[in-house]
């Protein structure tokens, strides 16, 4: 047994220690937003938060997340409002929208740590996370746009 | 211009979700006989057509027939359907259609009746009719009013979801009219004359919010793989390496001892699937598998060797192709000519990497007799075919529920649907609900490509210096043939996909444009952009290299061009403007034109390059297009960017090779793709029109490849002239 806090509930998970946590998310847990894309940490896809650091969950054993506090796009906000989802929507960022749980996920660590990003902090703090269709720009608009409502505490 | 508020309510897309994440779907049956069609028996119940369900409480639930994979297609589709309807966009939402060809097939000659969402046509395809549904939806709504109010239908007039009577005052909401609304026998008879005048829209050009963003942005958005049934176990499959290959043997019986492993079925002639309890453990199987299979001739095939072949065939003018335009005698103009200019020009098979990976939920029901698939797909009847097919079932017991596309790029249209056929299979031998996942690895090694190319142009100029002969010879494998065989065989075998685009616009008196099939064997989809993006690069860089060589600014040579056509001299000068182009500049910037089904687009990009790492970057690229009306003109600033992003991450990076008949890469770490720090910033300008609206989500990025490619001439004197242009490349020309 393995026990581990998903946005803010405690789990228990009866798996081998090195499954990777994605599918524990995912199939176990029925948390979907959180998203396989590549399976060996080159897309992001699969971006969450351990201890509030971002991870690839698919390339993280599920052991490492042991007594540790998980958060995915579904725990970013108690009502979906965090700067950066409302953001997302003002400037219409999703295309396909399989990425852009992992983006955001990229985004709101990035966010913690700087809070007023210059495009370089944006360059080098997202491009873990591929757009296939290529939605970089507006992504790089919305994450200023976050910092410039939380910033104004909206 | 009107602003809408976001809808904080989620939108349903015929799936609908609860409690623990378990997805029921929801397959609504269309109404009967042909389009568009009212169920009588719902009278009473609110108003039920086959585009359009008005609910008593005022809901307005539109149908989108098309695939929604980011191009927006779905809210486009609607908010056409909602201006003529004069629906209030509040009351509005939008469910995906039924897969029924009959009422929501593309009506696009060439996609032959069929529901297909490919190739920038979407809008394209449905404007009209969408107007004229929409309209005649209202129609019913003002003749059920017309009777109510014991007035003449004539002096009622509609405002948003409401129709009123000016004289008496009296006003009637959609909603309580469809409370009452009693079903006429036949629908009203509605023509162009019906429709608003342009003027009046209220929807069409204005910024109405894409329906399926807040979803995208929490987490609850719904694709396939998403899909989580009661009693649901996983699989993996694996195929053949090389198409054609057979299985040989495979180490069943030892795999399928592993942890949580349920079987490991063979699935002749060239599949092996493992099921398992959970999907990790169906991953850990497939990668302890080992599997031989049969030696073919294909098994000799590479792609470096196979572009030498195909290069000496664009080059013997001895192999006639088929003629894709023909005007004047080019051939008998070019042997006369005072001046003749060559290239060559090669682009390498590209992969789609859509990022959801290949997969589907299918749970074959009634001792196999009936199935439920969960698919994302670009050609769900398809789909329905081919599962009915590999099931021996009638396609009517096949009950799809469509789901969001994570990318779809061509990925998701092919005909055979090999990849919600696994998912039928495994789950009629389990008997059981099943979710197959093609594994990354996967999805690389068993894609469908973009076809490379070799394509070799002439072009002649007489004594005077005037352009008099345009010859482009195209050689590629034709995709269509493998990916849709039914509407190559209606198409009569003309190949469609590879010779997209490739038809020149400009104003020169003897024109042959021809393309030669060369059959590779190996498997081939359409892809973003299709063959614009290649036909493209070579033509307009051909151009450019003409330009150069007789010293003209390529803009204004482009523009003397295209003298019978302002409308297409219009982006041309847009994007000279918005970049501020100065006449003969060497700045490190190209510019490029190109047209596709009645889409213009022209484009600058400026490029630096690293003398040392031979690694190209572009800062900045300006696009400039007319696609007729636009519809949601943010979307349409979102696609631009976006298909200029997809296709620069082509041209810079991307491509897949072959050896001993096997492709190469697995991943991302050998296929890479761009990304956020690579991207450049990117301009775009919609050039006002009134004509009607054609396509952009799959095209936009058609003219990036030569505007690089020329831009890379204006900062080194050198010309790339096959793509990816990888680094090594770019060393290999700037030592030239």
């Amino acid at each position: 047994m393995i026990s581990l806090t998903v946005n803010k509930r405690s789990v228990k998970v009866d798996v081998e220690p090195s499954t990777p946590l994605l599918w524990i998310l995912r199939e176990h847990l029925g948390l979907t937003g959180t998203k396989y894309g590549c399976g060996v940490a080159q897309c992001g896809a699969c971006t969450v938060h351990l201890d509030g650091r971002p991870v690839r969950s698919c390339s993280t054993p599920v052991s490492r997340a042991a007594g540790k506090e998980v958060t995915t796009i579904e725990g970013l906000s108690p009502d979906r409002s965090h700067p950066l989802q409302r953001a997302w929507i003002e400037i219409e960022v999703p295309q396909c929208g399989y990425c852009q749980s992992g983006q955001i996920m990229s985004a709101a660590a990035l966010l913690e740590k700087t809070p007023n990003p210059v495009d370089d902090d944006i360059n080098r703090a997202m491009s873990g996370n591929i757009c296939r269709c290529g939605t970089y720009p507006r992504i790089r608009r919305a994450i200023h746009r976050a910092a410039e409502m939380s910033k104004a505490g909206a | 211009m009107t602003e809408f508020p976001i809808k904080r309510r989620d939108f349903l897309v015929g799936v609908g979700v609860s409690g623990l994440g378990l997805v029921f779907g929801l397959d609504l049956k269309p109404a009967i006989g042909a389009s568009p069609e009212i169920d009588k028996a719902a009278t009473g119940a609110g108003v039920k057509m086959a585009w359009v369900r008005i609910a008593p409480d005022g809901a307005i639930t539109i149908m989108a027939p098309a695939a929604e994979m980011g191009q927006g297609t779905m809210t486009a589709l609607a908010v056409i359907f909602a201006e003529e309807l004069d629906a209030d966009w509040n009351n509005v939402a939008i469910e995906f259609s039924p897969s029924d060809d009959k009422i929501y097939g593309n009506p696009l000659s060439f996609f032959f009746g069929m529901m297909v969402t490919a190739a920038s046509t979407a809008v394209m395809a449905y404007y009209k009719n969408m107007r004229l549904y929409g309209a005649q939806a209202r129609r019913v709504l003002l003749d059920a009013a017309a009777t109510h109010l014991n007035v003449p239908v004539a002096e009622l007039t509609t405002e948003p979801s409401m129709v009123v009577h000016t004289k008496s005052g009296q006003r009637l909401s959609f909603g309580e009219i469809a409370g009452f609304a009693p079903m006429p026998e036949t629908l009203p008879n509605v023509s162009e004359k019906d429709l608003k005048d342009p003027g009046q829209f209220r929807l069409i050009g204005h910024e109405v919010p894409r329906v399926d963003v807040p979803a995208k942005t929490n987490g609850s958005a719904q694709y396939s793989i998403d899909v989580r049934l009661p009693d649901m176990v996983y699989a993996t499959v694996v195929r053949a390496p090389v198409l054609g290959a057979t299985l040989v043997s495979v180490n069943d019986s030892e795999v399928s001892k592993m942890r949580d492993v349920l079987k490991v079925m063979q699935l002749p002639p060239d599949r092996v699937a493992v099921a398992a309890q959970t999907y990790e453990a169906a991953l850990a199987a497939e990668r302890a598998l080992k599997i031989s299979w049969s030696k073919i001739d294909q098994s000799e095939f590479d792609s470096e060797r196979a572009m030498e072949q195909q290069s000496a065939i664009a080059r013997d003018l001895s192999k006639a192709g088929v003629q894709v335009q023909n005007t004047g005698n080019a051939v008998a103009a070019l042997s006369g000519a005072a001046k003749v200019y060559k290239a060559e020009y090669r682009t390498e098979f590209v992969y789609h990497a859509q990022l959801e990976p290949l997969n589907s939920v299918s749970w074959v029901k009634d001792g196999g007799k009936s199935v439920e698939v969960w698919a994302g797909s670009q050609t769900p009847t398809h789909l329905k075919r081919s599962v009915a097919e590999a099931l021996g079932i009638d396609p009517e017991n096949v009950m799809l529920h469509r789901t969001y596309l994570g990318g779809g790029f061509g990925r998701r249209s092919a005909m055979d649907h090999d990849w919600a056929v696994d998912s039928a299979l495994v789950s009629k031998e389990l008997g059981q609900p099943v979710k197959v996942i093609w594994s990354r690895e996967s999805d690389v090694r068993f894609g469908r490509f973009k076809p490379m190319t070799a394509q070799y142009l002439q072009a002649a100029e007489d004594s005077n210096g005037r352009l008099i002969a345009w010859h482009h010879r195209l050689v590629a494998d034709e995709a269509l043939a493998m990916t849709d065989p039914l509407r190559f065989e209606k198409g009569k075998g003309f190949p469609r996909i590879s010779t997209t685009g490739i038809k020149t616009d400009y104003d020169v008196p003897n024109i042959l444009v021809e393309a030669v099939r060369n059959k590779l064997g190996v498997r081939m989809s359409a892809v973003r952009g299709v063959g614009s993006t290649v036909n493209q690069f070579a033509a307009e860089s051909f151009v450019d290299e003409i330009a150069m060589a007789r010293g003209d600014d390529p803009v204004e040579m482009r523009l003397e061009l295209l003298q019978k056509s302002s409308a297409e001299q219009e982006v041309l000068r847009a994007v000279a403007s918005m970049a501020a182009w100065k006449k003969g500049e060497k700045a490190g910037r190209g510019v490029s034109f190109v047209t596709n089904a009645g889409t213009y687009m022209a484009t600058i990009a400026r490029v630096t390059v690293d003398h040392n790492t031979g690694v190209i970057r572009v800062p900045e690229i300006w696009i400039a297009a007319d696609v007729g009306v636009p519809i949601m003109p943010r979307n349409l600033d979102a696609q631009l960017q976006s298909a200029v992003i997809h296709s620069l991450s082509n041209l810079l990076k991307e491509r897949i090779t072959f050896k001993n008949g096997a492709v190469q890469q697995s991943n991302f770490y050998d296929y890479q793709v761009l990304r956020m720090s690579e991207a450049p910033e990117v301009h775009t300008h919609i050039v006002p029109s009134t004509r009607n609206p054609v396509g952009i989500g799959d095209l936009g990025g058609i003219g990036v490849g030569p505007a690089v490619a020329n831009a890379f001439f204006s900062a080194t004197g050198r010309r790339l002239r096959q793509s990816p242009f990888l680094p090594e490349r770019v060393l290999a020309v700037l030592k030239t």
